[in-house]
């Protein structure tokens, strides 16, 4: 019963996930994620421009009568004033695990946020979010709150095209690999991107037609030297190619806070977005860690989708990770077969099967069922 | 008595060249090719590209044993755009284009000279080439490149030009912060019958 609910707790914290970018979105030539989404790296509260996608690109075709406004907050009923940009998630999700320890099932709300941007100037921007995380030990209904991204962004390209050169300070990810929702891939989780590893950042944006480069310094948690949170700098370049395809180069450098001289970790990697065809699609992203404890770890994660019809993909992916090449049986390797669908704006379920060896503890050979309903507000 | 052997002798190579050139013409037609387009949006350089069917209209192409002569008119149908988003479309035509009113764009293009007989030969022929485009009621010079290519008893072309959406006083379109850029690039590529040579 224990472990059940160890493992249970394990698997619901590695697939809560908190930002919501779809790169796919490079296929239709969003190259740069500042299109649809505040954040310069994607993912969150979305652009005026990003909820017309959403309803015209993201979303099935509605059958009936199209409802006028209803991609934009609360569906129209409530018109934030012109410098206030409000959105939100609200997630579900009800999984099945099967493996030779155990055979359970859990539903949970795994997310419900709040967040908002005030432009307090063209150049200058506002954003926060506010919500509640799943914390088991919580004693004060104050102890789940949590603000996972803030920040303060400025705009300082040419005036007009401020947007093209940005600054941006405050609690984010650090601009690393594809930021792909799935936050419990081997490329995300598996090298310290998963939830609530927000850090605090620097960072310098050039958003090309062609090019983009993030320059991020990391300064961790100071807010919470306990944490252990790393220090350090990443680097990512990449280039937009035939208007629907994208790669691009990362490198990371860290050291844990607490312990800089011997918890020290360097990372390098690429990743590709590609269109195949007009609606198949594929991601892929290889990574190489280093540290002096671990040796070298290899991390692995591709995926291929198709847009059956407007708003339903269908997808497999892959995914590989050896945290260190120097333990003989220390690896994990998974498959995913899935179903996405955005049956209406502000809606979206995502359900798949994964098979997963997962050698990195204890052997274990699960089988995952996994269905997750998100409504962003 | 020089000058007119002189004289003759022009006049008789004239007729000789002219009785010896062939003039081909092709109809192009909506089935022929596509025409595309290309744009960037700002901020975040969102890339546009649209299609349409191709354009119609005729081709003649002048042509002897060592250089030809291409020349043409056509129209496009730009109701037939379609940029991958409905909204998008729509916006497109009925505010920027303003389709109701101007449904069709024309093209004629001025000679274009090559030092070979396209219709024969195995390379594939470049050149700039200059013409006129009657677009949104308005009418502008343009320049651009053309290729042309025989393969099997296909004739490829491929023609490439740039405009300005306000040269031809098309407003600049803009939706939810998201402005247009004002160069769109545009490229015709037609696949027709190699005309028997």
């Amino acid at each position: 019963m224990i472990l059940t609910s160890l493992t249970l707790k394990l698997f619901i914290n590695l697939f809560v996930s908190n930002v919501w970018a779809f790169p796919e979105m490079v296929t239709h030539g969003y190259g740069n994620c500042i299109s649809c989404h505040s954040s310069s790296t994607g993912g969150g509260l979305l652009t005026p421009y990003g909820r017309a996608l959403s309803k015209e690109l993201l979303s099935a075709k509605s059958t009936g009568p199209t409802e006028k406004g209803s991609e934009q907050f609360l569906r129209n009923w409530y018109t934030p004033p012109k410098n206030l940009n409000i959105g939100g998630d609200i997630r579900f999700m009800q999984m099945f695990l099967d493996n030779q320890f155990e055979t359970s099932g859990r539903g949970l709300l795994m997310q419900a946020d709040l967040e908002a941007q005030y432009t307090v100037t063209p150049k200058i921007r506002i954003l926060a979010t506010a919500g509640r995380q799943e914390i088991s030990n919580a004693k004060k209904i104050t102890d789940s709150f949590i603000s996972r991204r803030h920040w303060i962004n400025f705009l300082i390209g040419a005036d007009d095209n401020l947007e093209k050169y940005q600054l941006r300070i405050g609690k984010f990810f650090p601009a690393y690999g594809l930021n792909i929702p799935e936050h419990t891939t081997v490329t995300r989780k598996g090298l310290g991107f998963d939830q609530n590893k927000e850090s605090y950042n620097v960072e310098y944006s050039y958003l090309g037609e062609d090019w983009n480069l993030y320059l991020t310094l990391i300064e961790g948690r100071p807010d919470k030297k306990e944490l252990d949170r790393e220090e350090g700098g990443a680097i990512q370049a990449s280039y937009i190619f035939k208007n629907n395809s994208k790669f691009g180069f990362n490198l990371y450098t860290g050291n844990g806070s607490n312990h800089p001289s011997t918890d020290r970790r360097a990372m390098g990697g690429a990743f590709a977005i590609f269109s195949l065809r007009p609606k198949l699609y594929t991601l892929v992203e290889i990574d190489r860690s280093s540290s002096p404890k671990k040796s070298y770890g290899i991390f692995e994660y591709a995926k291929i989708g198709y847009e059956y019809l407007q708003g339903l993909h269908f997808y497999v992916s892959a995914e590989y990770e050896k945290p260190s090449i120097l333990k003989f049986n220390n690896s994990l390797d998974a498959i995913n077969i899935g179903v996405q669908y955005f049956p209406a704006t502000h809606w979206e379920i995502n359900s798949y099967i994964r098979r997963e060896n997962n050698n990195l503890i204890t052997p274990t050979k699960n089988n995952i069922l996994m269905f997750l309903l998100h409504y962003y507000l | 008595m020089n000058l007119i052997k002189k004289l003759v002798f022009v006049f008789c190579m004239m007729f000789w060249v002219q009785a010896f050139a062939k003039n081909n013409n092709i109809l192009v037609k909506k089935n022929n090719g596509t025409v595309n387009f290309f744009a960037i949006g700002n901020p975040s350089s969102l890339r546009i590209n649209g299609v349409g069917v191709s354009p119609e209209g005729s081709l003649d192409i002048i042509h002897d044993e060592k250089s030809s002569k291409v020349l043409g008119s056509f129209s496009f149908d730009l109701n037939s755009l379609n940029s991958g988003i409905e909204m998008r479309d729509s916006h497109m035509k009925e505010k920027y284009l303003e389709t109701e009113k101007f449904p069709t764009s024309k093209l004629t293009i001025d000679p274009i000279s090559f030092s070979e007989n396209i219709l024969k030969s195995k390379n594939k022929n470049q050149s700039e080439f200059k013409g006129s485009l009657n677009l949104h009621g308005e009418e502008k010079p343009i320049i651009g490149n053309s290729e042309f290519l025989i393969k099997d008893d296909q004739l490829k072309i491929i023609a490439k030009f740039k405009i300005k959406s306000s040269d031809f006083k098309i407003e600049t379109p803009s939706f939810a912060g998201i402005t247009l850029g004002d160069e769109i690039e545009i490229e015709v590529e037609l696949n027709v019958l190699n005309p028997k040579v």
